[in-house]
């Protein structure tokens, strides 16, 4: 256990400043001994939670209102944070922090009965800070949601297949046996598949229609979501040229991937740029753009 | 088999040849076979060449990306972005052909219609 200065019947000192207004000066207050202990004993507990709080040594960004609380320990030869049991975040034994989004510490510091209490300020202060510290934190649900549907969006998928080129690039029978549509299926053949041929309905000339139908009869699986992950199985997509077709397989990390032929599969359009969606992508020929497909794992026969 | 004799004093087959475009990624490439007095006029060509010491790899990309001409002994002349590079069991040569002569000869020993109109080394054929 780490003896504390405290323990000892030492002083503390704790200046804690309301980052508020952009004119006057902002409240501070300096705190010591057991009100000392107990924000720093909040503060490491923000920090240790994982929660959403943010503890930082770094200036707020740009904000009109609440932006936080300052805490700075006022004796360097004597770190608040090193006398307490719990460890406070590494950077406020050394200089100030700034905390936000910290309910638990907030509510204690903002509170009427708090710190400020004798910081000669009105009452009206504290109504104005509650309903401030209550803005920032709706403010801050507002961007936790808006930050969820963006990694929604962004999503991997977790059923698509893996980016294996040693698997596939083994520059012999996998490499040369293996065309685009073997590896858009993710299914080694070594036949240099053809859609529709497994199952007596081989596509009869190129064209969008025929290679679509063909692709269909092997039990690939229309999918009008676009550019998005299905919930089983994983996101193909075709394209014609007028004397041949071409497979993009959607990664488990939202990129797409391809293998011109029998050439070494790539992550790479013809402009060589990753390929985020197909539709946009430098297809060489390839420019007409059917549509994308979904390979349900196990329900696909081709050959 | 028949053979006769190259430039460079090595047999060359009467029978055997072929040759190959490298242009699709969903059906099989296309491929012929090569005559044996076209096959000696190509082979010539190639190794009239300048050698290299260096040369670019092969690009991953889709649509027309080269050919090649096989002989019957495995031998192979590779030909893509300016260069056709020629491989075989003991060597393999670098050569520049910036005009891509050999490529595009390669291409006009293909029966008429296997390869799609207008394909040209020049033109790559990547974009209609």
């Amino acid at each position: 256990m780490v003896a504390t200065v405290a323990d000892k019947g030492e002083s503390m000192a704790l200046r804690i400043t309301i980052d508020l207004f952009s004119g006057r000066p902002n409240p501070s207050v300096v705190v010591t001994g057991l009100e000392e202990r107990e924000l720093l004993e909040r503060l490491a507990g923000t920090a240790g939670r994982g929660r959403a709080a943010t503890t930082s040594a770094l200036p707020a960004g740009p904000a009109l209102g609440y932006r936080g609380l300052l805490v700075e320990p006022i004796d360097e030869h004597a770190a608040p944070a090193a006398r307490t049991r719990k460890r406070a975040p590494r950077a406020a034994q050394r200089t100030r922090l700034r905390v936000a989004s910290a309910p638990d510490l907030e509510d204690l510091v903002c509170s009427p009965s708090g710190p400020f209490r004798a910081a000669g300020l009105e009452a009206r202060f504290f109504d104005h800070l509650a309903a401030e510290t209550a803005r920032v934190r709706q403010a801050e649900g507002f961007r936790a949601t808006a930050r969820a549907r963006a990694a929604a969006a962004n999503e991997s998928c977790a059923c698509a297949p893996l980016w294996e080129p040693e698997w596939w690039n083994d520059g012999g029978p996998i490499q040369a046996g293996n065309n685009c549509y073997n590896y858009a299926v993710n299914y080694r053949s070594d036949s240099y598949a053809q859609p529709g041929r497994a199952n007596g309905a081989m596509y009869a000339s190129i064209s969008p229609a025929n290679v679509r139908a063909a692709a269909l009869a092997d039990a690939l699986l229309d999918a009008p979501l676009r550019n998005k992950c299905p919930r089983k199985g994983h996101l193909v997509a075709l394209c014609v040229s007028d004397w041949d077709f071409h497979w993009y397989r959607k990664q488990r990390s939202g990129n797409w991937t391809h293998k011109p032929g029998p050439d070494p599969i790539t992550q790479l359009d013809n402009a060589n740029v990753p390929i985020t969606d197909p539709r946009t992508a430098d297809r060489g020929p390839y420019t007409r753009f059917v549509g994308f497909l979904t390979v349900l794992h196990g329900h696909v026969k081709i050959g | 088999m028949d053979t006769s004799r190259s430039v460079s004093g090595t047999p060359v087959a009467d029978e055997g040849w072929t040759a190959g475009a490298r242009l699709y990624a969903g059906r099989p490439d296309p491929t012929w076979s090569v005559d044996a007095t076209s096959a000696r006029a190509l082979r010539a060509l190639g190794e009239r060449l300048p050698s290299i010491e260096r040369w670019p790899s092969q690009r991953a990309s889709i649509g027309y990306r080269g050919c090649w001409l096989r002989a019957p002994e495995g031998a192979r002349w590779v030909a893509y972005d300016g260069v056709v590079v020629a491989e075989s069991d003991s060597a393999t040569i670098g050569r520049r052909d910036a005009e891509r002569a050999f490529e595009r000869a390669v291409l006009q020993s293909a029966p008429a219609g296997l390869l799609p109109p207008g394909l040209a080394p020049d033109g790559h054929a990547r974009k209609p």
